[in-house]
């Protein structure tokens, strides 16, 4: 059964649409990433599933459970906010302990079980020897673990993460989405996390749901988005691509020619790393172009060349590939394709 | 050359530098001797002229007792009623958007851009027996205007904006995000606001209060208006400095002085007080149990 089901939810923000008839589920111990570029909607769809942002109409249903009208605080969902939102005035320990001593009376438990489980938090994310410093003594990625070690606190049978690494440097996001994914395995609770980077989405998620402008454009695991993007926008958000107008003739070829009026005018969507280059002229590489630009430095080569009308197309070639060419500025070359992809 | 150059021209910036700190700092200085320090001074001073004995005198005279009951007993109604609403007003501002937000800021201002003198003006046409709400006042069997519930509606008038005035910008800066995520785990209302809003606005807060005192026990213009100078009955603190002032008896106008000055020095001093042992607490914490 689908923990967190979404239907048909609608948002507006005065005359603006933040989220436009948004539907998809996440199953039990998922890890779901929550993927776009910035303002299509993204933090406004996690607050709407934790309670803190109320859908104009549309319902969302916690294990089978319509809680559309519940208030936040009975939901029982951990929220990792995109800023952290710690409580400055209060030590590592306490941000912890708080959702312990809000607690009814009843099922709270004692100072020395609070005190246990606070230390067992911060041992869960590395950092039980900060316990008495104050948020603004941390750095940015201790402050994301503390607000991660105060959202499990409360035992959430659901978390939600508003871009957990968003503000960190390459280096420790890299570091902490590894220990995330493992944490997750670990302590197997349903996840949804935002973010804007499709390397990490793709990377850490079991499922990708990608957002435009307030709609879902795709749901599917990072394979199937990768592979097998439903729309352009899906396609161009996950990686660089290249862009050729050209027309499909009957016999199924494909032909680049400026006046050629036969088959069908369409856009053919390609990979730098799908496009090929040789230096001599052949039925495989047929379009003529110069080198631009060249950047060798990474595991792949970046060479821009530009076509006769002035179209700039990449291609990313292997170390080996590029120095058997022996590409230099201006040389002249011939590109081909190894694959497409087109929008119907 | 050039390196020589630009040398000198930069030691020539740092001379300048130096010399505006320098009048910077003068300007400042002067201006707190001449307009705080030399004051404060003469106050303590004139007030003693007539030695100890005389100040302790005059403190326990009847009238000076008697005004200052009546300023504190404004004060202990006032001060509460000003502290729920600048905290629930600088609450329903800063965490809601609604229509006419800006009017009611700008409103909260009226206090401070209308003179005092007005304010107790407007509140006698209001509530005086021929005033637009006199029939009010008079069916209810009590009276307003020239009487004690007068004095604390007029300095409420010109003080219920302090507190607001100091936790909006504080607020504002704070955002709701620490709130919403006290409420993502599980807290009360009551719990949020005690735990997460008050420690953070406290201290605002208590600069509001200390604004909100001096203001309280300072105020002059309006109580003045609907006083009407009854004595051992409607005359406060500053109305009975003026009232001795007025008498030429200006050694006792200073030491009655001091008291009003007192207040804002005790204030001054209670924060140093509060801030330390915050201070001291937290070490505590930090080597506790
Ligand atoms: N409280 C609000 N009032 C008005 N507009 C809002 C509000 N919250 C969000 N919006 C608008 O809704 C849109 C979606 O915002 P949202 O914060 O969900 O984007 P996001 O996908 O999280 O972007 P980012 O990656 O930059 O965080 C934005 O255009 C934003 O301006
Ligand atoms: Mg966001």
């Amino acid at each position: 059964m689908a923990v967190i089901e979404l239907r048909n939810i609608f948002k507006k923000f005065g005359d603006f649409v933040a989220l436009d008839d948004v539907s998809f589920s996440v199953d039990k111990g998922e890890l779901v990433a929550l993927l776009g570029p910035s303002g299509s909607g993204k933090t406004t769809l996690l607050r709407v599933i934790a309670g803190l942002e109320r859908p104009d109409s549309g319902a969302v249903f916690l294990e089978g459970r319509d809680v559309t009208e519940e208030d936040p605080r009975d939901r029982g969902i951990g929220f990792v906010f995109q800023h952290y939102a710690l409580f400055k005035h209060m030590t590592v320990f306490e941000n912890v302990a708080f959702g312990l001593r809000v607690k009814p009376r009843k099922v709270r438990p004692s100072e020395s079980e609070i005190r246990e489980k606070v230390m067992k938090l911060l041992h869960l994310v590395q950092l039980d020897f900060l316990a008495d410093r104050y948020p603004s003594q941390l750095s940015g990625g201790q402050r994301q673990r503390v607000a991660l070690a105060r959202a499990l606190a409360i035992e959430p049978y659901i978390l939600l993460l508003d871009e957990p690494f968003g503000s960190l440097d390459a280096r420790v996001r890299k570091e902490l989405r590894r220990w995330l994914r493992r944490l997750h395995d670990e302590i197997q609770v349903t996840s949804v996390f935002v973010t804007h980077d499709q390397e990490e989405a793709l990377e850490l998620a079991d499922r990708v749901v990608i957002t435009n402008q307030g709609r879902v454009e795709q749901i599917g695991s990072p394979e199937e988005v990768y592979f097998n993007p439903a729309t352009p926008f899906v396609f161009q958000f996950l990686g660089d691509v290249n862009l050729f107008h050209g027309r499909e003739l009957s016999s199924g070829e494909i032909v680049f020619i400026q006046n050629e009026t036969a088959g069908i005018e369409k856009k053919f969507y390609v990979r730098p790393n799908q496009v090929s280059l040789s230096l001599v002229q052949s039925l495989e590489h047929p379009l003529q172009c110069k080198v631009n630009y060249i950047n060798p430095a990474g595991p792949m080569v970046k060479v821009e060349v530009v076509d006769i009308r002035g179209n700039h197309i990449l291609a990313l070639l292997t170390q080996d590939d590029y120095n058997r060419l022996g590409l230099k500025k201006n040389t002249t070359v011939y590109v081909g394709i190894k694959e497409h992809k087109v929008f119907e | 050359m050039r390196i020589v150059a630009q040398l000198s021209n930069s030691r020539k910036k740092k001379f300048l530098i130096l010399a505006f700190r320098f009048i910077l700092s003068l300007l400042a200085c002067s201006f707190l001797v001449i307009f705080i320090f030399t004051p404060l001074l003469a106050v303590f001073s004139n007030a003693f002229q007539k030695g100890v004995s005389f100040y302790l005198e005059m403190l326990k005279r009847e009238e000076t007792i008697s005004a200052l009951t009546l300023t504190l007993g404004i004060l202990i109604i006032v001060l509460p009623l000003n502290v729920i609403f600048g905290v629930a007003c600088a609450w329903y501002v800063t965490k809601y958007q609604f229509r006419g937000k800006r009017f009611l800021v700008a409103l909260l201002d009226l206090p401070f851009t209308l003179s005092p003198v007005v304010a107790g003006t407007m509140l006698v046409l209001l509530y005086s027996v021929n005033g637009v709400l006199g029939w009010v006042v008079e069916s209810l069997g009590m009276k307003i205007i020239f009487a004690f519930p007068g004095l604390v509606i007029a300095t409420l008038f010109v003080t219920f904006p302090f507190i607001a005035r100091e936790l909006i910008p504080v607020m504002e800066e704070q955002g709701s995000e620490m709130e919403e995520a006290g409420r993502m785990l599980g807290a009360s209302g009551r719990h949020i606001f005690f735990r997460i809003t008050l420690p953070n606005i406290k201290w605002g807060l208590f600069y509001g209060v200390v604004l909100c005192v001096a203001r309280c026990v300072g105020e002059f213009g309006a109580v003045s208006v609907v006083s009407g100078h009854i004595r051992g009955k409607t005359i406060t603190l500053p109305l009975e400095i003026e009232i001795l002032y007025n008498e030429y008896n200006l050694v006792g106008a200073f030491c009655l002085a001091t008291v009003l000055c007192g207040t804002g020095l005790l204030s001054l001093i209670l924060r140093k007080w509060i801030e330390s042992s915050e201070k001291v607490s937290k070490r505590r914490y930090f080597f506790g149990d």
